[in-house]
């Protein structure tokens, strides 16, 4: 029976660098990582991104620069004993606040890379905590709908990376009903450790985005080979796996034993893609995975047509 | 005498805040050096916090 949930999950938005996902309270400098309105832990409407906020810190950085540079010109100003000389220190502090406001404008960018750096570093503590309220929201929301849970664990995996958040992640999507079209991810959930749940989500992304699965996801299916083939669709998830490696030339090359051993339970199509792959190289016995095609097809599929103009 | 004095503090103090913004912008984190440095907050700290 299956008791997986059919889910359309929201879009999610990859940046080139995480820190564009983080905001930061304006008023009590707590951080978070996900799209709430107001601030955690305030409950005010003050939050804005890290970028914006390190922007405003390098132009306040440089106003307080300039109220110095007023100061300074501003004396030379006021202590002028004839009109030449005021005229002369009005005339100087016109090009010298052009100047440096040229300046300030083109160093923009980096100063602000300065301040966003030391935002991060002076708030590490608050970094955390806001993290931590982050989980609390997640664990939350997870008891009642577990679409947002997976949601807010999704954003939070962008920034914490540990086997704990991976397993949430991979409990939450295995209760959902997969589909082609959703944003699915693979290498990112890998964990070190055997766990049931990832090798069936492993065998269900093999059947529904072949692409996914890589040479990791495959390293990962033999070292715990032993304890999938125990599980109730263990020999399935290594024979979906097996048919989406057969995509690639360069996965046959790396791992011509496991597609051989999984070669005889695979469906036409992807027995076909191996066929052809290993008629186009008669000089490769990839380790007797040759011999073990044509061993194949010789009983299964030498009269079908599908077959015959590749003989 | 001391008008001159000012203009010359002034010119120093410009021309020192040019050649700091200039040093700072070399010396600037790569947005690539702040992604690490967010990861390594949110990850290290984590551990040590248990």
């Amino acid at each position: 029976m299956d008791k997986k949930k059919p889910v359309q999950l929201r879009p999610y938005h990859k940046t080139r660098y995480n820190y564009q996902k983080l905001r930061v309270c304006k008023h009590c400098h707590n951080f978070t990582i996900l799209w709430e309105d107001s601030c955690a832990y305030c409950k005010r409407h003050a939050l804005v991104p890290v970028m914006e906020q390190a922007e405003k810190m390098a132009k306040r950085s440089m106003q307080s620069d300039r109220l110095l540079f007023y100061i300074i010109g501003l004396s030379a100003v006021l202590v002028g004993q004839t009109f030449w000389q005021i005229v002369i220190s009005f005339a100087c502090m016109a090009v010298l606040l052009v100047l440096l406001l040229m300046v300030q404008r083109r160093m923009l960018h980096s100063e602000t890379l300065h301040a966003l750096n030391k935002l991060l570093r002076t708030h590490k503590e608050k970094i955390v905590h806001g993290l931590d309220l982050n989980q609390s929201t997640a664990s939350a929301a997870m008891q009642e709908d577990a679409q947002l849970g997976y949601e807010i664990v999704r954003e939070i995996a962008s920034l914490v990376k540990n086997d704990s958040i991976r397993l949430q992640q991979i409990v939450l999507l295995q209760g959902f009903s997969l589909r082609k079209d959703m944003e699915l991810e693979l290498e990112p959930l890998l964990l070190d450790e055997f766990n049931p749940d990832l090798a069936a989500y492993i065998g269900e992304i093999a059947k529904l985005k072949r692409e996914l699965i890589n040479s990791k996801a495959i390293s990962y299916l033999l070292t715990h080979e032993a304890e999938i083939l125990h599980m109730k669709q263990g020999s399935q998830i290594m024979i979906d796996a097996a048919g989406a490696a057969v995509r690639k030339k360069n996965y046959i090359d790396r791992f011509p034993d496991f597609i051989s051993r999984y070669a005889d339970g695979l469906p036409k199509a992807r027995f076909l893609r191996l066929y052809q792959i290993v008629r186009r190289n008669p000089g490769l016995s990839w380790n007797g995975l040759r011999d073990r095609v044509s061993a194949i097809y010789n009983e299964q599929y030498r009269s079908d047509p599908d077959f015959q103009k590749w003989d | 005498m001391i008008t001159y004095g000012c203009l010359g503090i002034l010119f120093l103090f410009v021309i020192i805040k040019i050649s700091a913004y200039f040093k700072r912008k070399k010396n600037a984190p790569t947005p690539e050096q702040l992604h690490q440095t967010l990861l390594e907050i949110a990850n290290t700290q984590r551990e040590q916090h248990g």
